[in-house]
């Protein structure tokens, strides 16, 4: 469990070099090409689940993100025409500045046998049968990280955003066939939507990081990105213990340090809590 | 100062005295040089005499108007050099000379005093020169060498200064104009409450779709 503290903002695609060039120069330390393959669980309305203090907020059926990284040797640039061999011109931060249609950044045949061999089958729809033809590979087996979050902290005086995420790892679901898809329905989850984001990392001091990264959602058929045109911008700390209030206020006054520092070219802030809220709307069962 | 010094015209009591040789201008402004200088060392003395510390900036900033003040009191003397080391001076008749004594005594002096004297001992030896040793031209030489090394210093003070200011926009070599881009503040490209609301709950912003893609 982590209390995550975070600002928001986002830039224009044209202002990608000048901010690579600005953040290197403030934090000491070049960027770092990430890639992650997101997939968010939500509960299955065939599951009758009984509402239990559902009025007084006592239960409440929350998402599940579980996520992983993509190889980097699947990404792939999305301007050139030909789908099949699209490999990047460099594997580095100038990869995002070919990533701006709505074209998957990633080969996809590659991603979606990586999502195979962890059981995660697009091609069905979501209440799909995993048993039947998904075929396991685990001499493969993605460790996926698994997180819930909660809504971000309430009231006008907060200075960054404060949301309580829990985590988890998970290597294998089972020794013999791992699926995930066969994990998450035995927890009552069914597959929601997937995302992917690929972007620059950087490494501020005080364990401050800054992600610039762009967003596609895909299903079976098509994708499209999210943050076209530009890249969106989160500046964030994690407190592992949420007890810890020296280190959190000290999280966001490192927080308020480079949102001041980069006052004028970048203007961080905090988005709106009920955005950030990843409670599922009561499905209307029975 | 100069309301003492009296020189030129008559001794005569009762005839008009001429003032014309006074060199009013020069010791004039001499004086208040010297008065500014003497205020500021004053400060200075009376900074150093409060209990406690001062602050580093402030002594910084009295010494450079110290310095400045000493530089131009200095400037200005050597500028008159020539009419002061001709001017002779003496005290009229009707001066009050059992009141005003000592006064009279210092400033009639033809020797150094002490200080002075040790000041320009020290120098000399500091200097490194030897008028015995050397002749008048040798330490002539040796003077020239020295001011062209200060001068020398200083320009190079400046240029080098001038590599470390760091509120100019620096165009040099090594800076390649191809990688560093023009500035333009960015646009905000999409609504970030709008990206929250999709990676957080599958919400789709509108003008993708008009769906959202939540299955339940």
């Amino acid at each position: 469990m982590v209390q995550q503290l975070s600002l928001f903002s986002a830039i224009d695609d044209p202002s990608y070099d000048l901010f690579i060039s600005t953040i290197k120069t403030i934090s000491g330390n070049p960027p770092v090409l990430f890639a992650n393959v997101n997939t968010i669980w939500n509960l299955n309305p065939d599951n009758e689940v009984q509402q239990i203090n559902k009025k007084n907020q006592l239960v409440e059926p929350n998402r599940i993100k579980l996520s992983t990284n993509v190889p980097l040797d699947i990404l792939a640039d999305s301007d050139s025409s030909d789908s099949q061999s699209r490999a990047p011109r460099q594997l580095d931060y100038t990869l995002m500045k070919h990533l701006q249609t709505d074209a998957l950044p990633v080969i996809e045949g590659e991603l979606k046998s990586l999502l195979k061999n962890s059981g995660i089958n697009l091609t069905s729809d979501s209440d799909m049968n995993v048993d039947s033809d998904v075929k396991q590979s685990n001499n493969n087996n993605q460790a996926w990280s698994l997180s819930m979050s909660d809504i971000p902290a309430a009231g006008t005086s907060k200075k960054v955003s404060i949301q309580l995420i829990s985590e988890s790892s998970i290597l294998f679901t089972d020794s013999n066939a791992s699926s995930l898809t066969a994990f998450m329905n035995g927890l009552g989850y069914i597959l929601d939507y997937s995302y992917i984001t690929v972007g620059s990392k950087f490494f501020f001091p005080d364990n401050l990081i800054l992600d610039a990264y762009k967003i596609w959602n895909f299903d079976s058929d098509k994708s499209t990105q999210l943050t076209k045109g530009g890249l969106l911008l989160k500046a964030y700390i994690n407190v592992s213990k949420n007890t810890d209030i020296e280190r959190i206020n000290q999280a966001e006054k490192s927080l308020l340090l480079l949102q001041k520092e980069l006052q004028g070219f970048v203007e961080f802030s905090i988005p709106d809590r009920q955005s950030m809220d990843s409670r599922s709307e009561a499905p209307d069962i029975i | 100062m100069d309301n003492n010094i009296m020189s030129a015209g008559t001794i005569q009591e009762n005839t008009k005295l001429n003032y014309s040789g006074v060199p009013g201008q020069a010791l004039d402004a001499i004086r208040m040089r010297l008065s500014q200088l003497l205020h500021s060392l004053k400060r200075i003395r009376d900074e150093f005499a409060k209990p406690g510390t001062q602050q580093w900036y402030t002594l910084q900033s009295q010494l450079n108007v110290t310095l400045s003040q000493l530089m131009s009191a200095t400037s200005t003397l050597q500028h008159f050099q020539d009419t002061l080391d001709t001017t002779v001076v003496y005290p009229l008749p009707k001066f009050p000379t059992t009141s005003h004594e000592s006064l009279l005594t210092t400033l009639l002096r033809k020797k150094n005093i002490p200080e002075v004297d040790d000041w320009l001992a020290m120098a000399k030896e500091v200097s490194g020169l030897n008028p015995e040793l050397q002749n008048d031209e040798e330490i002539n030489e040796i003077l020239k060498n020295d001011k062209e090394v200060t001068k020398w210093v200083l320009t190079s003070l400046v240029e080098e200064f001038e590599k470390y200011d760091f509120k100019r926009l620096y165009n040099g070599p090594g800076v390649d104009s191809s990688t560093t881009p023009k500035y333009a503040k960015p646009k905000q490209p999409f609504d970030i409450n709008g990206i929250m609301d999709y990676l957080y709950k599958g919400k789709l912003p509108e003008r993708e779709s008009t769906t959202p893609e939540t299955s339940l």
